[in-house]
């Protein structure tokens, strides 16, 4: 039977909750206060946990990053019911790291509804590890958006339920790869007035592969979007897929470093060539200064010319940092790109689609 | 149908620059009586969640006591229990009607509906005489710079003191 943990300060509502939840056949735990529940987190790794935001003490945003920041509790369903109902804490529930959100007074059918629907989801996707790859260059024309289209399709291909982000503030060339009309892009959903899941999920277009698309504008943003909505936006799509794919900004401001913050790892693209080298090796220390642990960062070598470029132990001795692979040329891989289908389905044989699949 | 979790009036009360989240415990009275009551000055509060207006998701803290100066706050937004907020049914001697309401009070727009006689009279309205807020019916109060931080309840009660602008407009019956 699964557990549910209440945590809210309201005695009389963690009764009814109690109730309401046991008859739903549900074990349920309760407690009054965020550090309490935390700890009690810690012990029971709860299925799902029900968070109030008003509490003293430890507000209950607090309460969802301190569970977050525990490896055993990331699979933790975890629901915020609050009476602060307004839009705004509908995104300060999503950037905390929250799965969902519900506002006081709410209909107790409403809230068991929205539990079984959360339980069945978390049913679903529980056995699969989430990841977010962000991939990256300074060097522009090393093929980071290709690397990202076939990766994404990749873990698609292997049934992973996959979100591939342009997080490019345009021209992005996700969709042109992907041969996709997108109708809305990450920049417009930032800009909106809505900033729930649901609008998040309704801005992604869907590819005929089943991997959904955050697409970049085609005419550059003119004003960057708010951060805290890049955040936003990731945390609520790697909450909804099992894999997120970034194609990652080509410059090193604040947009990249917001995206890199979220990911799991980083695909650090370059080429064999010395301008591309020289742009790693920058890279890689901005990311040292940037505090992004060392770990998380591999380094894919594409050789997107057919000359021979520089040798590989001259350029994981130039940058002290071994492959985590290397991808081949492949001269379909051109054709691909008009066409607008990508290698890993067009022709999942190729050698860069296959050097691609034994990566993931 | 029952509703779970609505035994206190949860209001945002906004300032110039903060927005204040609480739960207030009336006593059996409406929050617009305790607004417009000129024996006090104060609003105490039991638990105050304070929020600056730029990042109004964000709870950079929270207190157990606080209080509030009525005639310093903006509006006050309550998202739902119009009930405890506001008294049902008052009767009057003249016909009332709902205006559609913009009005403007620093840093924010609001919008909704207020309710007034039918031969309305703005000066009459923005007097501070009797009451110093003004209910404005299924409201949305939003930030002037940025419209995406947008506040919406089945009532705000306006400050009339803060108001600086207040426009009524019924184009649609025009």
């Amino acid at each position: 039977m699964a557990t549910i943990l209440v945590i809210d300060d309201d005695l009389d509502l963690q009764q009814m909750l109690r109730l309401m939840l046991q008859r739903g056949g549900y074990t349920v735990v309760t407690t009054g206060d965020g550090p309490d529940g935390l700890a009690k987190a810690k012990v029971l790794k709860p299925d799902m946990a029900i968070v109030d935001v008003m509490m003293p003490g430890m507000n209950g945003y607090q309460v969802v990053r301190k569970m977050r920041e525990e490896l055993d509790l990331r699979s933790t369903v975890i629901l915020i019911l609050t009476a602060r109902a307004q839009p705004v804490d509908r995104e300060a529930a999503i950037a905390a790291q929250a799965d969902d959100y519900m506002p006081k007074p709410f209909a107790p059918n409403e809230l068991l509804a929205k539990v079984n629907e959360l339980m069945a989801n978390r049913g679903m996707t529980q056995s699969l590890a989430r990841k977010t790859v962000g991939v990256f260059s300074l060097r522009g024309g090393v093929g980071v958006t290709s690397v990202a289209v076939n990766l994404a399709l990749a873990f698609q291909a292997k049934n992973l339920p996959t979100c591939l982000i342009d997080l490019k503030a345009g021209p992005g060339h996700v969709a042109l790869q992907l041969r996709l009309t997108a109708k809305t892009t990450w920049v417009d959903w930032a800009n909106g007035n809505e900033a729930t899941n649901d609008s998040i999920l309704k801005a992604l277009t869907r590819h005929d592969s089943g991997l959904e698309v955050m697409a970049a504008p085609v005419v550059p943003a003119i004003t960057r979007p708010p951060l805290d909505r890049i955040t936003t936006m990731i945390n609520s799509l790697q909450g909804k897929f099992v894999r997120v794919v970034i194609d990652l900004p080509s410059t090193w401001g604040p947009v990249a470093q917001t995206a890199i913050g979220s990911a799991d790892t980083i695909w650090l693209v370059l080429a064999p060539e010395v301008g591309s080298l020289q742009s790693t090796l920058g890279t890689l220390r901005a990311l040292k200064t940037a505090k992004v642990p060392d770990e998380k960062v591999e380094l894919i070598v594409n050789q997107n010319m057919p000359r021979p470029g520089l040798a590989q132990s001259a350029i994981e001795k130039a940058l002290g940092h071994s492959f985590k692979g290397k991808l081949p040329y492949d001269e379909n891989q051109n054709i691909a790109l008009g066409q607008g289908a990508p290698l890993l389905l067009s022709q999942p044989d190729s050698p860069l689609a296959a050097a691609i699949e034994a990566l993931v | 149908m029952t509703q779970v979790g609505s035994r206190r009036l949860t209001a945002d009360i906004f300032a110039d620059s903060h927005r204040i989240s609480t739960q207030l415990a009336l006593r059996g009275r409406v929050l617009s009586d305790v607004l417009n009551d000129t024996s006090t000055s104060y609003l105490e509060l039991d638990i105050a969640y304070v929020s600056r207006i730029d990042h109004p998701g964000e709870i950079l803290a929270d207190y157990a006591l606080s209080i509030v100066r009525k005639d310093r706050l903006s509006f006050v937004v309550i998202a739902s229990g119009l009930e405890m907020a506001l008294k049902q049914n008052q009767a009057t001697f003249t016909y009332r009607r709902l205006w559609p309401v913009f009005t403007t009070v620093p840093y924010f727009e609001i919008t909704g509906q207020i309710e007034a006689p039918t031969n309305i009279d703005l000066r009459a309205l923005m007097a501070v005489g009797v009451e110093r807020f003004v209910p404005v019916f299924n409201g949305t109060a939003s930030l002037s710079m940025n419209q995406a931080i947008q506040f919406s309840g089945e009532l705000i009660l306006v400050n009339k003191t803060s108001v600086e602008v207040m426009c009524i407009g019924d184009k649609s019956s025009q």
